[in-house]
């Protein structure tokens, strides 16, 4: 500690004087030597204490002067780099810009992961929270999965299993006060859900003992989102009645916001009393959530569920069995795909954060080298090494803090951007919006500041790093020397381009699939029809002739519209309407071998000629089909019959099933569930009039329908159904309107939606990495005018100097390419089960995007070749 | 120096370095001599004692510090009032003598 030393020394001269001055005065005043000094010293005090004591004080008077001066040195770095940046406000304002989407997106989507992923849900003992499904066998095999009031009821007596046990299902309901009839998303729940899952309201109460039994008052709770949207948010909405089904509910409550069980459109909460419901009445079933008993290991749960089930079988018989399916609730309930489409758009995001890092790292680069002189000649005059990388440091701060900052405001556009861009039901089982919290906020801090940090670090060290004698020697003139700084650069701009070549490759394996996809022959005209959601309700339309007769009547009304052709109303369109699996038999055959997944869809007689499905044997249904005729697929009569005329055959599902007789055969169309899933087999049922109502609870039900509607202008459609619906019955909502081609996408709308984002990003990543090569050549070209003009007036063909600077940003181009391809096909894996009709490793896309790598190079490498041709040799050599 | 014992408190001892270097920058053996030569050597100072409040109040920025010559040309500490010192000065001057008036208003002797 040389700080100490010095201060000690300095401490016994200021001693030492003193005891001078005294002894001198006392002589003075006649005293021997011995004797004055003794005195001085006595006068003193004790003298080691003292010295102690002041080395402590001066100390510390030190250490807070070298604080004071390291602040106010970084107050003054700070001072300097914010002017330094803002001489260059053009490429400061892009690198923040750039730097800020990339925050401001990589925070969306973490947001996203996090709050669907990576949190448990926000349910109160959300570890011990299970879906209970129903199973009919002990090892979780069979049973449809929905329960029965009565099973429920039974098991909610089980403690030693359930601590608690409540049951949910969703349900449909018209909301017939208003002007314009519309159909609500509403959740029937049992009485304790709300409490047992901790979700807390808004405003008024959740439901009690009493709510939902027979004869009490009607209640109903809004979620956050209805209430805003169609009360205005007004808390008098409380005690004010909302009329579902023509029935009236008096509203107690309003959800906090956020709040969903199964999706984001759960408008009403209706409560059910499962006592009231169950033993009697007819069956009603029910999706459960049950808390474990916390005693319960986790692993025995099963086992012990089961000893009971087999149990309560022999006290309380049951219809079905008791046993159950108990799943973990992990996170909120996603599909696969969508986990997969996640963590695919989390490794895009970072890629994208990662580019606009090295972006800043080579703006601050660039800074070092355009200060390159006045950096050596500081070096040369003593300045610190700490000092400049400090500088650096401080300079790649101010952006990223500045890029913090913007990107805390493009978070949360950038949020809902992608959340309107994704596909529907992104977010089940959660009660909280997806949305920028703290701790999203607290990431995006570190993010910011590491990015700083890290892009800061590299052009700092070598600034600090300048080589002294070489520094003196050529310092003085705007030489060639900077080319070591160059290559750091050089290896930036590789380093994007590989970068961004990743994000290319999984862009184009996105759009390769979709374009395979739409290459498909659907098999029917997806271009030129509308659907429409009816339900239509059974107190209105009570029979299959009344319901036949509204839509006779909507279609001749329609036929009538300009540019509407036809119309039909069916279950579903292809795709992904209604498969069923069974095993198969033909007449006078042996069953098929194993169960079938077919696609069935029950038709009106014109959806044939309305969707362009075409006929390729027999006749399409007439209002007089039975329900016991069928028109197969051509696949599926070939896989019954092969190559023998189908129509007049007979067939059944099971061994115990109606035969059916085939009347026609219709092309295949394009069926699948989604990207990896599909079959050719499809079976039209007729909605002929002896058609078995489904066995259904009294009072009210509903009998989804699709409209289907062929036009020539699709937009036309949805004004001209409204208006003719209303003319036929003006309680009669018209729920979503989906274009065929709409539907037929539906399957990938994970990959369209990768796409869009992986697209944006590579844009982005393509254009950085451009602006790189750009960068480079340009610095080049400036630093190397001299040389340059020597070389024109030597005589040096344009050709040898395009070769030369267009070669070395192709050469960057090509480097970041060989790695990106490296780097691409580590990562494309991550698509596998996303991909259609393409392999990850598909070379033509791993052309193509080299391809279009080398050509913005190309492009890149223009403007500077162009200015380098451009000089003047004998300006260059007067201005030496 | 010192012949009665009289005790100093901590804060008085402040008071009477800040009037001190107040006549003009000076350095501890100075200031010594100020007090003595001043309070008539009835106050007894400790040698170590002032030097400790020196620097005290150097760290507290009421007086500031810096190496002279002195007249022999050996290094000597100097110190100066601030102005947060000179500032400071006034204001224990005015606590004291409102102090004072009302020890001797309540003891009932005169100054």
């Amino acid at each position: 500690m040389s700080d100490l030393r010095r201060l000690s020394d300095d401490i016994e001269s200021e001693i030492s004087d003193h005891l001078e001055r005294r002894v001198r005065d006392l002589r003075e005043a006649g005293m021997t030597a011995a004797a004055a000094r003794e005195r001085a010293r006595a006068e003193f005090g004790d003298l080691s204490a003292a010295r102690r004591d002041l080395l402590a004080i001066d100390a510390r008077i030190t250490t807070r002067r070298q604080r004071g001066r390291v602040w106010s040195g970084l107050a003054s770095d700070i001072r300097t780099g914010t002017r330094r940046l803002a001489g260059q406000s053009g490429p400061t304002a892009l690198t923040i810009l750039t730097l800020a989407l990339a925050i401001g997106f990589a925070a969306a989507v973490f947001s996203i992961v996090d709050q669907l992923i990576l949190r448990p849900p926000p349910f109160i003992h959300a570890d011990r929270l299970v879906n209970v499904r129903d199973r009919s066998r002990p090892d979780g095999v069979g049973g449809g999965g929905l329960l029965g009031a009565e099973k429920i009821l039974g098991w909610q007596q089980q403690p030693a299993v359930f601590e608690r046990l409540e049951a949910y299902i969703g349900a449909f309901f018209d909301l017939t006060e208003s002007a314009a009839p519309e159909r609500v998303s509403a959740r029937v729940v049992s009485l304790g859900l709300i409490d047992m899952l901790g979700i807390r309201m808004h405003i008024g109460r959740p439901f009690a003992e009493g709510d939902g039994a027979p004869g009490s008052e009607k209640v109903a709770i809004l979620s956050h989102g209805f209430w805003t949207s169609r009360f205005g948010g007004s808390p008098s909405t409380l005690g004010s009645p909302i009329v579902l089904n023509d029935e009236r509910y008096t509203i107690i409550g309003v959800l906090a916001r956020g709040t969903t069980l199964l999706s984001d459109d759960e408008s009403v909460w209706l409560p059910v009393d499962l006592s009231a419901w169950g033993a009697g009445a007819p069956s009603s079933r029910f999706l459960a959530i049950g808390r474990l008993n916390a005693g319960l290991d986790a692993s025995e749960t099963r086992e012990r569920a089961n000893v009971i089930a087999a149990e309560l079988v022999k006290s309380t018989p049951l219809a079905d069995t008791w046993y159950l399916g108990i799943d973990e609730m992990r996170s909120a309930s996603l599909t696969l795909p969508t986990r997969q489409t996640l963590y695919v758009l989390l490794g895009a995001v970072t890629l994208l954060l990662l580019i606009a890092c090295v972006n800043v790292t080579s703006f601050a680069l660039g800074q070092t080298l355009r200060r390159d002189r006045e950096l050596r000649l500081r070096a040369a005059i003593g300045a610190g090494r700490w000092r400049l990388l400090r500088e650096c440091l401080v300079e790649t701060m101010l952006l990223a803090v500045a890029a913090g900052l913007a990107a805390a405001l493009i978070a949360q556009v950038a949020l809902d951007v992608l959340l309107a861009a994704a596909p529907d039901g992104l977010a089940f089982m959660t009660t909280r919006t997806v949305e920028i919290d703290v701790r999203v906020l607290a990431v995006m801090t570190a993010v910011t500041l590491t990015t700083g940090l890290l892009a800061g670090l590299l052009p700092g060290i070598r600034a600090s790093r300048v080589d002294l004698p070489s520094a003196l020697r050529d310092g003085a003139r705007g030489s060639e020397r900077g080319l070591s700084f160059g290559a750091g650069i050089g290896a930036l701009v590789v380093a994007e381009v590989a970068l961004a070549m990743v994000l290319l490759v999984g862009a184009t394996l996105m759009s390769r699939t979709l374009i395979a996809y739409h290459a498909l022959e659907p098999g029917f005209d997806i271009d030129k029809v509308m659907t429409a959601q009816l339900f239509l309700p059974t107190h209105r339309y009570p029979t299959e002739q009344a319901r036949r007769d509204f839509f006779d009547a909507l279609d001749a009304a329609l036929r009538r519209q300009r540019g509407i052709e036809a119309s039909a109303h069916a279950w579903g369109l292809p795709p992904a309407a209604g498969s069923l699996s069974g095993v198969l038999q033909a007449e006078a055959k042996e069953p098929l071998s194993g169960e079938q997944e077919y696609f069935a869809n029950r038709v009106s007689p014109t959806y044939f000629e309305t969707t362009g499905t075409r006929l390729l044997a027999g006749r399409v249904f007439t209002p007089a089909d039975a329900d016991d005729h069928v028109i197969l697929s051509e696949a599926f009569a070939r896989l019954l019959w092969r190559d023998e005329p189908a129509v007049g055959r007979r067939l059944r599902e099971g061994s115990k099933g109606p035969w059916l007789t085939v009347v026609g055969v219709a092309g295949n169309v394009e069926s699948r569930w989604d990207a990896a899933q599909r079959s050719d087999l499809q079976v039209y049922y007729p909605l002929a009039l002896d058609v078995p109502a489904p066995d259904r609870r009294p009072g009210r039900s509903y009998m989804p329908r699709m409209l289907i509607v062929r036009a020539s202008d699709l937009a036309l459609v949805p004004a001209a159904v409204r208006e003719q619906v209303r003319l036929l019955d003006p309680l009669q909502p018209v729920a979503t309107f989906s274009s065929g081609a709409e539907i037929y996408t539906e399957p990938f709308a994970q990959q369209q939606f990768l796409l869009t984002v992986m697209g944006a990003f590579a844009g982005i990543a393509l254009l950085l990495a451009a602006m790189g090569i750009f960068g480079v050549l340009s610095q080049a070209v400036t630093r190397r005018r001299r040389e340059i003009g020597i070389r024109i007036a030597l005589g040096a063909g344009s050709r040898r100097l395009i070769s030369m600077l267009v070669g070395r940003g192709l050469a960057l181009a090509a480097a970041g390419a060989a790695i990106g391809t490296g780097a691409s096909l580590a990562g494309v894996r991550t698509l596998e089960g996303l991909l259609f009709g393409v392999s990850p490793f598909d070379a033509v896309s791993f052309v193509l995007v080299v391809g279009l790598i080398l050509a913005v190079a190309l492009v890149a490498c223009w403007w500077p070749t162009s200015r380098a041709l451009a000089v003047d040799p004998a300006d260059v050599l007067r201005s030496e | 120096m010192p012949s009665k014992e009289a005790s100093l408190l901590q804060g008085n001892l402040d008071v009477l370095i800040l009037r001190a270097l107040s006549e003009g920058p000076s350095h501890g053996y100075g200031v010594a001599r100020w007090v003595w030569d001043a309070t008539g050597g009835e106050l007894v100072v400790e040698d170590r004692a002032l030097y400790i409040a020196l620097h005290r109040l150097e760290e507290r920025g009421w007086v500031s510090a810096s190496w002279g010559a002195s007249e022999n040309n050996r290094r000597a500490r100097y110190y100066r009032l601030s102005t947060k010192g000179r500032r400071a000065l006034a204001r224990k001057q005015r606590e004291w003598s409102a102090h004072a008036a009302a020890m001797f208003k309540a003891l009932g002797v005169k100054p």
